[in-house]
């Protein structure tokens, strides 16, 4: 997956009111409409572009180089400073494509790739409708695999827990291994504010879950916090629905609470305590259901070859 | 992690040669292997035998018989890696054994043998985990710095990367392993288990044309295989299956077994490959490596290969003599904690299936 950003007109959001899976929703006739429209063809020229560019090389090297010489800023790496900043808020969309994995099989990969694009776009809705901090959809094209969202600016928590400081430091090294090295300074203030921090991903999740929503791929890269001068403030978002879908089981859940828990022991070996505090706060959020969820939650730890294979 | 800091490692250059027996027979394989850590800092594989309990078709391996099978073998087995070598038991510096995983009773035969020769010669016992055998026996073939590796074989199904001073588990399988998965599949459409169902499988996969559809079951890093098994053998009671291949009056539409195999393979492995992606991604490497038994199946290295290629990385995989369980790969990890100082006493000396 690449994902790559273009400023594009100011202005409120375009959502589509109803997004199905395959295609793009209709025009309407007022004006916002109409700049939303501009907007998807903006985006739709951008997929195809990228299509007729990777068509017409062999590799993905120095295609991202590329396509930034032709303006659109690179997200991977980070982004630079130029593309943040708050007179830009809200005029970025981020376009995920789902580039063909050329080691699946055509078919296989295809129905992956539409039923994923359209369960995603299907789980962001859902979570929009029920306030759930979410990048908002911009366009859909299942069939093309090209999914539009909201451009979120901010550092992800996974680079917040392991660079150490919070998000008010514009840190240049690579989010990638900064962790690896950095040295843990000023335990205290740096401890609160990740309290916090832990406590907005436990209300965030059970907020989703409460919307019968299951993440599917819960971990620390795929939350984002919003950078607090942006014009929403401070905001736990969670992002990349690729693999959500909708369930009422209290299996589910728990497993996705699991999936979280691994990904902070695998991620943050150090900071294992403080998905204690992702828990509380989503203990105060879930009320009556937690206890379900919780001994469901203590079941699932037990799975899995290498913790419970009896004989 | 890859950090960009190259840490010099701990364990420093040999002053003399270190020869390690290593001893396997966690499942149905029974493996000695030894080598050889040279002054100048090589490594040889003096001798690497292996001797594999084979069942008849429709056939898993049984516990008890396979321990049997160990026990009948190993003598055999350890006088022909030391003959190969052309070492004594008196040149060898430390003795090494499967501690687990793997299956109680076959663990415990071989680690018994282990502990008497250990006894006997007087020489140190090593006990290596299964896993970080089969890692550091791909590290050294391949010379993989620091790869995300893919532990696939039929009894595990892991995504194992190296952080913090410890081998990390990133993805599993929530229940039956990628090998036990085809084996079982082999084992209901009665292909032979010589010389393992999994090639079987693989050379059967090559004819298939036809791509059923299958569950495809990736949770976050982790996969789940038992439902893709179940769909795949509901495939056999179907009206258009024909075991022994089309009859000159069936039309298109019918399943063989080639075509099942060949379904089977592309989902499993690209589920695998995608979890691979996604820990790749997840702690930012470059390298992947794969071990275990499954991890001689060309189609998988060849997906891997292309997912890594198109990530900018490179794919590391070894044969079947490094692969499969084997003896030399319990030497090699052996012999690396024991010239960091690790030994195991023989009170401690025993097995475990987890």
């Amino acid at each position: 997956m690449w994902a790559l950003s273009r400023r594009l007109l100011p202005g409120e959001p375009y959502t589509p009111s109803a997004v199905s899976g395959g295609g793009v929703a209709g025009s309407g006739a007022d004006p916002d409409r109409e700049r939303g429209r501009w907007r998807l063809e903006e985006c739709l020229r951008f997929a195809t572009e990228l299509a007729g560019r990777k068509g017409r090389r062999k590799g993905w090297t120095g295609l991202a180089d590329e396509m930034a010489k032709a303006g659109w800023a690179r997200l991977h790496p980070p982004t630079s400073g130029s593309s943040s900043g708050a007179e830009d808020e809200g005029s970025h969309v981020l376009l995920k494509y789902r580039f063909h994995k050329q080691y699946r099989h055509p078919t296989l990969d295809s129905s992956l790739t539409k039923s994923r694009v359209a369960g995603e776009a299907r789980a962001l809705i859902k979570c929009l409708r029920s306030g759930v901090n979410v990048p908002g959809i911009r366009m859909v094209d299942a069939a093309e695999g090209v999914l539009g969202i909201e451009w979120i600016d901010g550092k992800s928590v996974r680079f917040l827990l392991g660079g150490g400081a919070e998000g008010e430091v514009e840190a240049e090294d690579d989010s990638e291994d900064a962790q690896d090295d950095v040295p843990v300074e000023e335990e205290e203030p740096l401890k609160e504010a990740a309290d916090t921090l832990m406590s907005m991903i436990g209300t965030e999740i059970a907020k989703m879950h409460k919307a019968d929503i299951i993440h599917g791929d819960l971990t620390t890269s795929n939350m984002m916090l919003r950078h607090p001068s942006s014009y929403k403030g401070l905001q736990l978002v969670l992002i990349d629905f690729g693999l959500a879908y909708t369930s009422t089981l209290v299996e589910d859940k728990a497993v996705d609470l699991y999936v979280l828990e691994r990904a902070f022991a695998s991620t943050h070996p150090e900071s294992e305590p403080l998905f204690a505090g992702v828990l509380k706060a989503y203990e105060q959020y879930m009320g009556k259901e937690w206890a379900a969820i919780s001994r469901r939650l203590d079941d699932v730890r037990l799975r899995g070859r290498k913790r419970s294979m009896v004989g | 992690m890859p950090g960009r800091v190259k840490k010099r490692s701990p364990l420093k250059a040999p002053e003399r040669p270190y020869i390690a027996l290593g001893l396997e027979g966690s499942a149905n394989k029974l493996g000695a292997g030894i080598i050889k850590h040279s002054p100048d800092g090589s490594t040889h594989v003096l001798s690497n035998v292996r001797h594999t309990y084979i069942t008849p078709p429709g056939e898993g391996f049984l516990p008890r018989d396979t321990a049997q099978h160990h026990r009948e073998w190993a003598l055999t087995v350890i006088n022909d890696a030391l003959k190969k070598a052309g070492v004594s038991l008196h040149d060898i510096d430390c003795i090494c054994f499967t501690k687990g995983p793997g299956m109680g009773a076959p663990l415990v035969s071989v680690a018994l043998v282990a502990r008497t020769l250990s006894l006997l010669y007087n020489k140190p016992l090593v006990g290596v985990n299964h896993c970080v055998g089969h890692i550091e026996m791909g590290r050294q073939v391949t010379g993989a710095q620091n790869p995300v590796v893919l532990y696939v074989s039929g009894g595990n199904t892991q995504v194992i990367a190296y952080s913090q001073q410890c081998y990390r588990i990133f993805g599993e399988t929530l229940d039956i392993a990628v090998g036990n998965c085809l084996d079982r599949f082999a084992r209901v459409i009665n292909l032979s288990n010589d010389p393992s169902p999994g090639y079987n499988i693989e050379q059967e996969a090559k004819k298939g044309k036809r791509l059923l559809p299958l569950p495809y079951t990736t949770k976050g890093m982790d996969i789940s295989l038992s439902g893709i098994l179940t769909s795949t053998e509901a495939y056999t009671t179907d009206k258009r299956f024909r075991p022994n291949g089309p009859s000159p009056e069936d039309g298109e539409d019918i399943i063989t077994p080639q075509d099942l195999c060949f379904s089977l393979q592309e989902h499993v492995f690209a589920m695998l490959v995608e979890i691979t992606e996604r820990a790749m991604a997840h702690i930012g490497s470059k390298e992947v490596l794969i071990v275990g038994g499954v991890g001689c199946n060309e189609r998988l290295q060849e997906m891997m290969g292309v997912m890594a290629r198109e990530r900018g990385g490179n794919v590391f995989a070894t044969d079947e003599r490094f692969c499969i369980d084997n003896g030399i790969m319990i030497a090699q990890a052996g012999l690396l904690s024991y010239r960091m100082g690790y030994e195991t006493p023989l009170a401690k000396s025993t097995c475990t299936q987890r």
